[in-house]
């Protein structure tokens, strides 16, 4: 088995036991130092990371672990966002109570993304998913001070208690039906499976709890809640790493293990994610609220994913993946400015953010960058991922009904977000009234995130073509066969024991 | 004589190299509908202490193979399903009965206070705990449980040893390593000091 696989994982971990042992040591008012090791050490491996790309694929764990293109693509994107949003972080060193805790469990956070970024097995994914999932319950209920926030992570707990507890019982089923939790075993055995009526149940199942995590219709009511009531920081990163992971998982589950099924049912994910669509649209129009806000855009955006898991194709998926990579960019860029102003003005109403254009010019670049690519306009990253998959979902007009729908759907929702992204920039540049005028102090780390965000936006939405064809890759590497476990040795004689 | 535990070993390098050698995979060439014991000679030993092709029989979930109709997989679930149907008819029956009985039975003022073990129930339902005892709880899983996983990892290691001394070494060290920064890190906290 190869160990050298997991390498960033490992090191993702150790970083994160590092930061928290770390603090134990220093003095307290030296508590930005960890931060900034932390944003260091991720840097560091990220660079690592995108060095040591390609190494060609290879599996850990009997099949289990796997490095792929996708598991490459997704790991870049994950380890940038936990990068930005601990850069963030380290404003805030001095006014979140336990610092070292709050960086030590974004890292943990991630390791369960890296790991789910490389899951092909049911077990494993259940497994990742836990790990983000309970450190997000904590992440979310943070400020143990603010009620909000305390509620938050009660809600956020009942609902991913019983989204896990959805997905578990679906992975018995699947087991029970196809005597493997393997991907690729399962997609060898497909043709037969998805005649099962057990199995089916079970792949449901199962895409009820994904659809928790990336907040789908009917699955997204906890979306708001806890959006608005997270501290900015734990927002940003549930929006764009959390949210990611799900859709990289949906992307193994649909197009690795049951490919067919997929394309069979195309027009369920077509229905779904309309309906997602239109729920996250219409319910954004009335906010006052911006992370509230976020939170319904955040609806809405994961109902254009799933319109790319509709149309079933190559070119669907890689729509999907392209759309992601330019979303954690876009997503952390509004977000820079949403944490800034909110820890400024302890305020997330957009009456806080009027006038921001004189107050930080920096802050109010960061939300138009974020505001602008999020409503679709070209020639940023957000543009660039829907035309890719209205573009998918396009040239299969005429195999169902629903294409034209969702189609429909698609462009009502981009023409609702400009309303609301646009109202929010509105306030930034045009306010009705602004009582206070005093200039928002940006830190140098925040710039720094501010420009990786801003960055990546605007290089995606310019240059698409490099994110395309990685994400090209990354799907159509998951038609390649991955070797299949190993025979009979000891682990997996347990595993037959087992059955 | 061999002790029974150097037996298991044996039995199990045996296995272990028939399974590497992949006989153990293949189905025996003779029908295999045949193999199935009768009751009362079925052998509950596990399988590799069978020679002979009631082996591949005794390898749990081959004996599902031998008959290979899907449609008949639902009925595997019907254990589950009686299982369902006692649980909600306990707790159903329960509450009707014990709604029927009590509108037939005297009622007295005793009669109509809670129960709680016999004795008088006096202040609120939910009181507050000093977290002190989740505390206790957590340095329990630190310092006790993870005996649980080291117990098993103990008796495999010599075997584990010879094939693979990274997996079985490097697993534990990891583990305990892990468990060691929580345990610095709940020394550092205070969590043992109790008078606090």
């Amino acid at each position: 088995m190869n160990y050298s696989l997991l390498t960033v994982e490992i090191l993702t971990a150790l970083l994160g036991l590092g930061v928290l042992l770390l603090d134990l040591w220093i003095p307290a008012t030296s508590r930005k130092l960890l931060g900034i090791i932390a944003a260091t050490g991720l840097g560091v491996l990220l660079v690592y990371a995108i060095g040591s790309a390609a190494p060609g694929d290879g599996t850990a764990f009997g099949g289990m672990f796997v490095v792929d293109a996708l598991s490459g693509y997704a790991k870049g994107f994950f380890l940038v966002a936990g990068l930005i949003v601990l850069l963030l972080s380290i404003d805030s060193a001095d006014t979140i109570h336990g610092y070292a805790e709050y960086c030590a469990l974004i890292l943990f956070a991630l390791t369960g993304m890296l790991f789910a970024a490389s899951a092909n097995d049911f077990v494993l994914m259940f497994v990742a998913l836990e790990l983000i999932t309970v450190t997000f319950y904590i992440l979310v209920s943070f400020q143990r001070n603010r009620l909000s926030s305390l509620e938050a992570g009660v809600k956020y707990l009942i609902l991913g208690a019983l989204a896990s507890g959805f997905m578990v019982f679906g992975i018995a089923l699947i087991f029970g039906s196809a005597n493997t939790t393997n991907f690729y075993e399962i997609s060898t055995a497909q043709t037969a499976l998805i005649k099962s009526p057990v199995f089916l149940t079970g792949i449901l199942l199962t895409l009820v709890g994904l659809g928790f995590k990336i907040a789908a219709f009917p699955f997204q009511i906890w979306a708001p809640d806890v959006y608005q009531g997270a501290p900015a920081l734990t927002t940003s990163f549930l929006a764009t790493g959390s949210k990611a992971a799900g859709f990289v998982l949906l992307a193994r589950v649909a197009f690795e293990a049951v490919p067919e099924l997929t394309a069979a049912r195309g027009h369920l994910f077509l229905g779904i994610g309309s309906i997602t669509i239109l729920y996250g649209s219409l319910c954004a129009i009335p906010q006052r609220s911006v992370k509230r806000l976020m939170g319904y855009s955040s609806i809405a955006n994961a109902g254009y994913l799933l319109l790319g898991f509709g149309a079933a194709s190559l070119a669907g998926g890689s729509a999907v993946l392209a759309y992601l990579g330019g979303y954690i960019f876009t997503v952390l860029a509004a977000f820079i400015g949403i944490q800034v102003v909110v820890s400024h003005q302890e305020s997330d109403d957009i009456s806080a953010f009027a006038g921001l254009a004189r107050r930080s010019p920096w802050m109010a670049a960061s939300l138009t960058v974020g505001l602008v690519s999020l409503a679709g306009i070209p020639p940023l990253a957000g543009f660039f991922g829907k035309l890719m998959i209205l573009k998918a979902v396009a040239v299969q007009v005429g195999t169902s009904p629903m294409v034209i729908l969702s189609l429909l759907v698609a462009v009502l929702g981009v023409v609702v977000g400009l309303y609301y992204y646009l109202g929010v920039l509105r306030s930034v540049y045009w306010p009705r009234s602004v009582s206070d005028l005093s200039p928002i102090p940006v830190s140098g780390t925040t710039k720094l995130a501010l420009i990786f965000a801003v960055l990546g936006t605007v290089l995606i939405g310019v240059l698409p073509e490099t994110t395309y064809q990685g994400a090209r890759q990354a799907v159509a590497g998951l038609a390649t066969p991955k070797s299949p476990a190993t025979p009979a040795s000891p682990p997996s004689a347990t595993t037959q024991a087992a059955k | 004589m061999l002790h029974q535990f150097d037996k298991a070993r044996q039995d199990r390098s045996t296995y272990r190299s028939e399974c590497e050698s992949g006989l153990l995979n293949q189905p025996p060439k003779a029908r295999v509908r045949t193999l199935a014991a009768p009751a009362d000679t079925m052998s509950f030993a596990p399988h590799w202490q069978i020679s002979g092709p009631e082996r591949w029989l005794a390898i749990p979930g081959n004996a599902d193979k031998v008959t290979p109709e899907m449609d008949s997989e639902l009925i595997q679930y019907l254990p589950v399903l009686m299982l369902l149907l006692v649980a909600v008819g306990f707790a159903g029956g329960t509450l009707v009965v014990s709604v029927v009985a009590g509108k037939v039975g005297r009622r007295t003022r005793t009669k109509d206070i809670p129960y709680e073990c016999g004795m008088l129930p006096q202040g609120d339902g939910s009181s507050r705990l000093s977290v002190k005892f989740y505390l206790v709880a957590l340095l329990f899983v630190l310092f006790d449980i993870e005996v649980v996983f080291m117990y098993p990892w103990a008796i495999v290691y010599r075997d584990l040893l010879r094939e693979n001394a990274a997996l079985i070494l490097g697993g534990m060290v990891s583990f305990m390593g892990t468990l060691f920064a929580g345990y610095l890190y709940a020394l550092k906290k205070g969590a043992f000091d109790w008078t606090k």
